[in-house]
């Protein structure tokens, strides 16, 4: 059972199933996106409780009973966006957008759950994601932005 | 590239894409999203050897596993030469030698990683287990691997070419530059090694090739960015297809990857094509990104001895260049014509130069062939780097040395009216807050931090600064203020462009500092073939950009040319950090990228 933007999910997994591939292959969430197999560039970063997890590292069994937050989950039924994606929409902080969903999930974790005061707290918090088309200029302005309409 | 509103907007107002809210919530559909129906799934099977002849290969332990629908080999392509289209270098020293990279391995394999055969399954597990049983015999060769010394190996990798060269290309006046170097007041000499890079976007290489028997057309759906060549392909009915019919699909032209990785079809594609129409179900490929680092078409990887004469005045009289280009194992589209023409002709950039001669030897390596797009950025960084040593060695600022060189219209006194490029100069220097550079220099001398600045002229179209400091303990670097300024004559939507010039500075930063493709000297395997070993800049590693569009041109020149501003950051990043790291330290030379045991060790024998 699997607990997946809101929605329960009753699935025979098999034990070795990563939990990128239940999501992109079973369930069709193909938001998430497969990058590097290495678990170095973070475009496979879901929510798990709230915090950022590389679903390419986390089997399907270990989220059981726990709640999953895809990209297609984050922003509500009625089209309207999440404040962090509307920020990434305004600073354009995407070029290819391969990266974008796990950006945006990580960005949301690094707000909720660490400091990210400055702007070296915020370069210091993607770590975990890699992008090739921006330089991160606009992806860290983006940050900025939607951690300010996150506190408000 | 993603689609832009561009009807309701005028020039110079920002622009609505669409496209990004598909891809912040998801919906964006990349190649390895689409699942057609009935689809079946392709492996590759690939040389783990840089250079072997193929004695045997066999193909019913794989045809015999459960699941395996088919598997395609040379013998599959044998009737249109197993080679997909591709151009040659016009022109030239001796006539060039065109080697086709075979679509599946015929015979040889001639780097790790090429396609052998390609195994067709029901699902992706069933076609690697048919890829794990297809038996391939291999008799090792010797391989020439390090392009310094395969035209001197006695291991050569095509019979047509010996010394394992593909052309020489000479262009400019010998007599001339000569004469200019034999007269020279001062002569400063460089050998560059720029190193391979990969240009490696997050998303996997991956297609989907689809035959419909009814309209008797293939359609591929594929991330390589540029479809367009495909329509080049003549003769047999699969490849004589109409362009329009031979669509990019909606991962190449909805999102796509705004990296240029190749920019023709890779032998994956076609062997998928061809795998689809004989099985009559569409057939998807997804590479692992081992794979897509093998296989994606290299960057770069060139060798130069550059000089450059200046009279007593220090004015320049000549450029020379000799570069040896890695082509890696075959040249199978226009790869090297492009560095040819690009490193000979635009070395003197927007320099007055009277004399200019090149010499491009485009040489076979037991490597991932290479991009046809280097040269242009390899020139800038050559001739960038030489102003700055020539300005090093002989004492003077260079800037100044950059200023009293640039062409102008009618004189090349200092005193000309000012060029294009002095105004994209002075704006960048003023950018960059360049007067403020020796305070911020004593600041780190302070803090036992070695402070240089850089500049890199790149044309008539972009000037970039960049401030880095080096800890002289460790050899680690902070790059600390990067500017540029760019002429993108009209801009459609300011704020993109400027987007672009972070992207293209990003890309550029990271070839000078830390990117680099390697492969093992003796054996030939690709040791940087994942993010583990290929080093992608990650958001701490550069500072806030200061970009501007430039402004206002002279007037009396001719209109600017957006082909090259419209990413010309990049081009000028690698000289401009590089002459900051060695303005830093104070040395003649560093290599690239500056990995930080190469500026500790810089540092220690400066301070020796």
């Amino acid at each position: 059972m699997l607990n997946v933007n809101g929605q329960t999910e009753h699935l025979t997994v098999p034990s070795h199933r990563l939990l990128v591939e239940v999501l992109r292959q079973d369930l069709g969430l193909t938001g998430t996106h497969v990058g590097c197999d290495t678990g170095q560039c973070g475009a496979c970063t879901v929510l798990v409780n709230g915090r950022a997890v590389k679903s390419c590292n986390v089997l399907a069994q270990q989220v059981r009973g726990a709640e999953v937050t895809t990209i297609e989950g984050l922003s509500p039924p009625d089209g309207s966006l999440h404040v962090m994606q509307l920020a990434f929409k305004e600073c354009q902080g995407l070029a290819c957008g391969f990266c974008t969903p796990g950006m945006v999930l990580s960005a949301i974790d690094l707000v909720l759950n660490h400091p990210c005061e400055s702007e070296a707290d915020i370069r210091n918090g993607l770590e975990g994601n890699l992008c090739r088309c921006t330089g991160y200029q606009s992806i860290v302005r983006a940050v900025q932005q939607g951690a300010e309409a996150m506190k408000r | 590239m993603r689609g832009a509103a561009l009807t309701d907007s005028a020039a110079g107002q920002a622009v609505d894409v669409h496209e990004d809210l598909n891809c912040l919530t998801g919906r964006s559909l990349y190649a390895d999203d689409l699942v057609l129906p009935n689809q079946a799934y392709g492996v590759f099977v690939r040389s783990p050897w840089a250079h072997a002849r193929i004695s045997g290969l066999e193909p019913r332990a794989a045809t015999a596993c459960p699941g395996v629908l088919q598997v395609l080999t040379a013998d599959d392509f044998a009737h249109f030469g197993n080679a997909p289209p591709g151009g040659c270098v016009q022109g030239g020293l001796g006539a060039p030698l065109t080697t086709r990279h075979p679509i599946l391995a015929a015979g040889w394999v001639r780097y790790v990683g090429q396609a052998v055969a390609l195994v067709v399954g029901d699902s992706v597990a069933a076609a690697k287990a048919g890829a794990a049983a297809l038996a391939v015999h291999y008799e090792r060769l010797p391989a020439p691997i390090d392009v310094a010394c395969a035209t001197g190996s006695p291991a050569t990798l095509h019979p047509g070419a010996p010394d394992n060269v593909a052309f020489r290309w000479a262009e400019g006046d010998e007599a001339a530059t000569a004469a200019a170097f034999a007269r020279a007041a001062h002569v400063t000499r460089l050998h560059l090694r720029l190193p391979r890079v990969i240009r490696s976007p997050l998303e996997p290489r991956a297609a989907n090739a689809c035959y419909d028997a009814d309209r008797d057309h293939c359609t591929l759906h594929a991330n390589e960015r540029d479809l367009r060549r495909a329509a080049w392909i003549p003769g047999a009915r699969l490849w004589d297809i109409p362009g329009p019919w031979l669509r990019a699909g909606a991962a190449a032209g909805e999102a796509g990857s705004g990296v240029p990785v190749p920019d023709e079809l890779g032998p994956e594609e076609w062997a998928l094509l061809r795998a689809s129409l004989q099985l009559g179900r569409p057939v998807k490929w997804t590479a692992e990104q081992g794979e897509s680092f093998l296989t994606a078409i290299h960057d770069s990887d060139h060798l130069t001895e550059a000089a450059l004469a200046l009279d007593a005045q220090g004015q320049f009289l000549a450029l020379q260049l000799r570069t040896t280009v890695n082509l890696g194992a075959y040249r199978s589209t226009p790869t090297g014509a492009a560095a040819a023409r690009h490193d000979a002709t635009g070395l003197a950039g927007p320099y007055a130069v009277p004399a200019v001669h090149g010499e491009v030897t485009g040489v076979f390596t037991a490597t991932a062939p290479v991009s046809a797009d280097a040269g242009t950025a390899e020139a800038i960084y050559v001739r960038e780097r030489l102003v700055d040593v020539a300005a090093h060695e002989l004492g003077l600022d260079p800037m100044v040395l950059r200023r009293c060189n640039f062409r102008r219209p009618t004189s090349r006194s200092v005193q000309a009216a000012p060029s294009d490029q002095d105004r994209l100069l002075d704006q960048v220097l003023v950018l960059a807050d360049v007067v403020g550079f020796p305070a911020r220099r004593a600041v780190s001398d302070a803090r036992g931090r070695r402070r240089g600045l850089g500049l890199c002229c790149q044309a008539d179209t972009g000037a970039v600064v960049c401030e880095a400091e080096v800890d002289p303990s460790t050899g680690a670097v902070v790059v600390d203020r990067v500017s540029a300024v760019s002429d993108f004559s009209a801009a459609i939507d300011p704020a993109n462009a400027e987007r672009q010039m972070h992207a293209s500075l990003a890309q550029g930063l990271g070839q000078a500092l830390m990117e680099q493709a390697v492969y093992d000297p003796h054996t030939g395997q690709l040791l940087t073939a994942s993010y583990w070993g290929y080093a992608l800049a990650r958001a701490e590693d550069w500072p806030l950009y200061a970009v501007q569009l430039a402004k206002g041109r002279s007037g009396n020149g001719s209109p600017s040319t957006p082909a090259e501003g419209i990413s010309g950051e990049t081009l000028g990043a690698p000289a401009a950090l590089i002459n900051a790291l060695c303005d830093a330290l104070g040395v003649k030379d560093l290599p690239m990228p500056a990995l930080p045991d190469r500026l500790w060790v810089a540092a220690q024998a400066r301070d020796a």
